[in-house]
């Protein structure tokens, strides 16, 4: 978006382990719990609990044994519970579901749909941050507007020109679709924390003899890993729970589908099984999940300071 | 060699990866769209015969684009001011120091990790018309072509609500603590200081999720194409669903004009809510 407003940053510290609080701080502490009333927190119990409900309910669907999925509710569990791992044997290496061939599909996709568009970005972004050239700003401006074009907009053009290249059934339309989609994001979150990093500690690397290499990679990299990391953890989300793209370019190419294809595919051939569904979702969630919950720092500040992906 | 010189080829090398993936997949799909749009298709995508400007008017003006656009608009509705909603009173109600509040921080944003395919299929579970447990409420049955929508944007605002409750509650947290001291001092309630500081106060970060959130309504596809493969009768076909559905070769051309349709709609539809909207936002000084 070219007009997003200012967004205040969460002001989330990284945690130094235990430390004791000053009393300062401890009143403060104390002034905000009393003044949130105590409906509040009764809403926000009750909110997490409804929250809660469907995923629950899916997860121990996907362990209840399937004669019993079909003659009672999942809550029946809490009075007669039941554990079995069939239904993730089956939806992984069933001849029917092969959900394990799909999850490797998504980690082939994924991988590079990171890289590419992170490797690429971050060159021109060092471009536009640190090297005096003709033409930059305005260069710098079009890049940055080509994030209102929706990725909904080229499916059909990008598709007969992948045909045109013989990339169709590849790989490689799936990479290069969200590697496009991600640069003029990339680029301008990589320059302005590129340019936030202070001019005299580029200039005295710089008069020590260093060269743009050599500056990129001992001066601003170490930096840049905040920001890196937080592209990282939002790209990964984005394309492994992409189904637009991958059903566009490889839906009717089952080596290069990924996870969220087959679900799909799986809730319109056997919204039945109910064994397989829930416990097909739960495989594709679980990647991303660890993702998120280790990454989450990093995700909610370069969320925050770049703007969303609309 | 001069050092400007140097560093004008350093910039072109470094911006010449970039430069390709734009001309040849960004810029070159634009042209080849418009393109698309002006000729018409046969059965097998081979031959092109041109037909001009009159189906872009045809298509814009035809019942199925505006059919689509209908139905975005209404899931605009639908999904938009209720997730909204629920975020702010989840991050309010989670923007405290209790303990055990960064769990339940944790759990609220956690559906930022779930695809819409995941939610959808969640979803399928609880409210398929033949097997969900919830088939029988009839308020949001996706058997019914009154209601069908309803059900799909129920999927999207869960799904949504991770974000919305992230971003809302880092504007809480961005809101100085001795402005509520002081507006409790002056004898504001509860209610009068969440309505007269704290909204006012977090409305930057309200109009950057509505804006956000309306781009995600007019997108989507993957929840209508799990849950109601848009139907009944046609109930659920949003614009982008449309599109996907016209890449038949001999329905490229209409498709292509459907999608210029929608990137001029998202455009104006973002640009309108700046214009409206900001006069209505606190900055601060």
């Amino acid at each position: 978006m070219t007009t997003t407003p200012p967004v205040p940053v969460m002001v989330e510290q990284p945690v130094k382990g235990p430390r004791k609080l000053t009393k300062a701080e401890l009143r403060a502490s104390e002034a905000k719990t009393k003044l949130s009333s105590p409906w509040a927190t009764g809403i926000a119990l009750v909110m997490a609990f409804l929250w809660t409900i469907p995923t629950l309910g899916l997860l121990i669907t996907s362990i209840r044994p399937q004669a019993s999925i079909q003659t009672s509710g999942w809550w029946t569990w809490f009075t007669n519970p039941e554990f079995t791992l069939e239904n993730y044997d089956e939806v992984l290496f069933g001849s029917s579901t092969g959900f394990s061939t799909y999850f490797v599909n998504s980690i082939v996709i994924a991988i590079p749909a990171v890289v590419i568009p992170i490797t690429i970005a971050l060159l021109a972004a060092y471009a536009f941050a640190w090297i005096d050239f003709r033409g930059r700003d305005l260069l710098f401006v079009a890049v940055f507007a080509l994030q209102i074009v929706p990725l909904q907009v080229t499916l059909i053009p990008l598709l007969t020109i992948y045909v045109d290249l013989g990339l169709a059934g590849s790989f490689w339309t799936v990479w290069l679709s969200h590697s496009i989609f991600a640069l003029p994001l990339a680029i301008f979150l990589f320059h302005n924390f590129m340019k936030d990093i202070p001019r005299s500690l580029v200039e005295a690397a710089r008069v020590d003899g260093a060269g743009h290499v050599r500056i990129f990679f001992t001066v601003l990299m170490p930096l840049l890993v905040p920001a890196i990391a937080a592209f990282t953890v939002f790209q990964f989300l984005w394309v492994w729970n992409d189904l637009l793209v991958a059903l566009t370019f490889a839906g009717g190419t089952p080596n290069v589908a990924p996870l969220t294809v087959r679900l799909a595919d799986l809730s319109g051939t056997r919204g039945q099984d109910w064994h397989l569904l829930s416990a097909g979702a739960f495989v594709a969630l679980i990647v991303p999940l660890m993702v998120f919950l280790f990454g989450q720092r990093f995700f909610v500040r370069g969320l925050l300071a770049g703007g969303v992906k609309g | 060699m001069p050092r400007k010189l140097k560093d004008s080829l350093l910039a072109v090398a470094l911006l010449l990866p970039s430069a390709i993936i734009f001309v040849s997949f960004f810029f070159y799909p634009l042209y080849r769209l418009f393109y698309l749009g002006l000729h018409q298709q046969n059965r097998f995508g081979t031959a092109e015969k041109y037909v001009g400007w009159s189906q872009y008017s045809d298509v814009l003006g035809g019942d199925d684009f505006l059919d689509g656009l209908w139905v975005s608009t209404r899931y605009v509705f639908l999904t938009v001011p209720l997730g909204i909603v629920l975020g702010i009173l989840l991050a309010v109600a989670a923007n405290r120091h209790l303990r055990g509040i960064k769990f339940f921080q944790t759990v609220f944003a956690s559906t930022v990790a779930s695809s819409v395919a995941v939610a959808s299929v969640i979803f399928f579970v609880l409210i398929n018309p033949q097997v969900g447990y919830f088939r029988d409420v009839t308020f949001f049955s996706l058997s019914d072509p009154d209601t069908a929508l309803r059900g799909v944007a129920l999927s999207s605002v869960w799904q949504n609500l991770g974000l919305t409750f992230i971003i809302v509650l880092a504007g809480l947290q961005a809101v100085p603590e001795e402005i509520y001291e002081a507006a409790t001092l002056d004898g504001y309630g509860p209610f009068r200081r969440f309505f007269r500081v704290t909204l006012p106060l977090i409305s930057p970060t309200l109009l950057f999720l509505v804006v956000v959130l309306v781009i995600f309504a007019f997108q989507a596809f993957a929840q209508v194409e799990i849950l109601t493969n848009g139907g009944p009768a046609g109930s659920t076909e949003t614009l982008v669903f449309k599109i996907f559905n016209s890449q038949q070769p001999q329905s490229l051309g209409v498709g292509a004009v459907m999608a210029i349709g929608l990137f001029a709609v998202t455009l104006v539809v973002s640009l309108a809510q700046f214009l409206i909207l900001e006069r209505r936002v606190h900055y601060g000084s």
